[in-house]
């Protein structure tokens, strides 16, 4: 266990990558699956309201995008690229093992939003994001979207954008580092 | 076999009914241009289907592995071929080009001279319409004369929305700060459906609208009538009782009745009495609705402005009869 926390390893970084990526998938099609449910009929086959339809299809854009299908391609090149070109690692394991964590860091706080209404004075529990995955201003802006609900998207975005700037670094550079002479 | 004819069956039952937004039955020559492009590729794309799956499984069929059988022989070098199967698909994407182009440029947005102008502004979740020309507003309903080339200047006071009407045109965006347009001229008469389609916050699938394309004298009429002063109330009829009953309201605040009340922030009421629908084209124009409506909009419209309505029984029943007098 303690193992897996701390690897360095890009084959179990692409293992870690691909199962957490798998469990957001899941989370995301049950979304879709709510989604497809309620439209089984005009006004509602489950009774979900609007506030929480345009929640679910946001969050379910949002995970399949980039909680599902970006982190899974993650998982295959941090697995296989190495292997194929011959490298004993990607070019900085640590960067690494950091990004993935920075993407487990963004998933997890994204979807906190399904449970934080309480934290913010909001009178239900969710206040996951609402606007679109799109995201399109001006129904974005604090004067159409006044909860935190855009806050989470926009952060849990930002989050997710640092793993994907440490997980390029540590993979395109593996042809560059280590330089050639410290790689015999 | 019975069960995937009932499943056959079963997709079947999509094919009935009524569909007053479809694409597949154009009444604009934009309308027609989309669905005319649209059948256009399709009968390529068919075409290429076609010949790919045959190809395909004739490969399949030939081809398989059978015992003591020789390889097959590998086409790799077979200039003929390549060439062949290089030109096709450019062909074919030149056949589906010049059309595309034709129509991106058909439907641009700029209608011939003397078209009848019109503003069209998306609120969050109404539609309000102005004609410059003939000086009159319109609300969710859209009235146009058959056969009038329209130009159609679309803008937004809040969020983005789209503006679309299937049988006529669309989609085009209504976004704050910029004009975007769109021409088309409509060639038959009839009542067309349409709705917003980008989405604008949590009433955005309540955001409809109609569109009533109208013979020239029956347009003229709708315009005289919209320009005329509301209606006034008769001495001692329920309908004067509700105007009061308006007068008094928070109803003021927001809406507009020319020479009774000057709110900005929701439609103009002048003409209400005049249209099929309210609430953003959502329900027909009854007593009932209304009722319900101003007794509380949000219940029935997640999100809309206008709060619950504390009025009695009676002030209700005469600020309906009002409003369905303003003709």
């Amino acid at each position: 266990m303690k193992s897996w926390l701390t690897t360095t390893d890009h084959k179990r970084i692409g293992l870690l990558y691909f199962w957490t990526a798998f469990g957001f998938f899941l989370i995301g099609g049950l979304e879709a699956l709510i989604i497809r449910a309620q439209l089984v009929r005009p006004d509602g086959g489950l009774g979900v309201s609007a506030e929480t339809f345009n929640q679910l299809f946001t969050m379910h854009g949002t995970t399949m995008v980039f909680l599902a299908l970006m982190p899974l391609s993650a998982a295959f090149f941090n697995y296989i690229i190495p292997l194929q070109i011959g490298a004993r690692d990607v070019a900085f394991p640590r960067l690494n093992a950091f990004s993935y964590w920075v993407f487990l860091l963004g998933g997890l706080f994204i979807n906190a939003s399904f449970l934080a209404g309480p934290l913010f004075g909001a009178d239900r529990l969710s206040v996951a994001p609402d606007a679109g995955w799109f995201g399109y201003a001006n129904l974005t802006s604090r004067q159409f979207s006044p909860g935190p609900n855009v806050d989470f998207w926009l952060l849990g975005l930002q989050i997710l954008g640092i793993a994907s700037l440490a997980l390029s670094l540590a993979v395109i550079l593996i042809q560059w580092w280590p330089p050639p002479q410290e790689n015999q | 076999m019975p069960l995937v004819l009932a499943l056959v069956l079963l997709l079947l039952t999509a094919c009935t009914g009524q569909f007053p937004q479809s694409v597949f039955a154009p009444r604009s020559d934009f309308s027609s241009e989309l669905a005319g492009l649209f059948k256009n590729i399709f009968w390529w794309a068919v075409a290429v289907f076609v010949v790919v799956e045959t190809l395909l499984l004739i490969a399949i069929a030939r081809y398989r592995a059978r015992h003591g059988a020789a390889e097959p022989q590998p086409v790799h070098g077979h200039t003929a071929l390549e060439i062949g199967w290089t030109l096709a698909p450019a062909l074919i994407l030149v056949f589906i080009a010049v059309p595309t182009m034709r129509a991106i440029f058909a439907t641009a947005g700029h209608a011939p001279e003397g078209a009848l102008r019109v503003e069209v502004i998306g609120h969050q979740w109404w539609w309000e319409y102005r004609y410059p020309t003939l000086n009159i507003s319109a609300y969710n309903e859209l009235h146009l004369p058959v056969g009038t080339p329209i130009q159609l200047d679309m803008t937004s006071a809040d969020v983005i929305h789209s503006f679309w009407v299937p049988r006529l045109g669309g989609k085009r965006d209504l976004i704050q700060g910029r004009t975007n347009r769109i021409a088309f001229r409509a060639d038959s008469i009839g009542e067309y459906w349409g709705q917003c389609a980008e989405f604008c916050g949590v009433s955005h699938a309540n955001m409809r609208l109609r569109v009533f394309v109208q013979s020239d004298s029956t347009f003229q009429r709708w315009v005289d009538q919209q320009r005329a002063a509301p209606a006034t109330p008769a001495k001692g009829s329920p309908a004067e009782g509700g105007q009061q009953v308006f007068r008094r309201s928070a109803c003021i605040g927001c809406h507009t009745i020319a020479g009774v009340a000057q709110g900005k922030i929701g439609p103009d009421l002048s003409h209400v009495g005049s249209r099929a629908t309210i609430a953003g084209a959502l329900f027909p124009n009854t007593t009932e609705t209304l009722h319900r409506w101003i007794m509380n909009a949000p219940s029935l419209k997640p999100g809309a402005l206008m709060p619950p309505q504390n009025v009695s029984p009676q002030d209700l029943d005469a600020l309906i009869a009002y409003l369905q007098s303003l003709k």
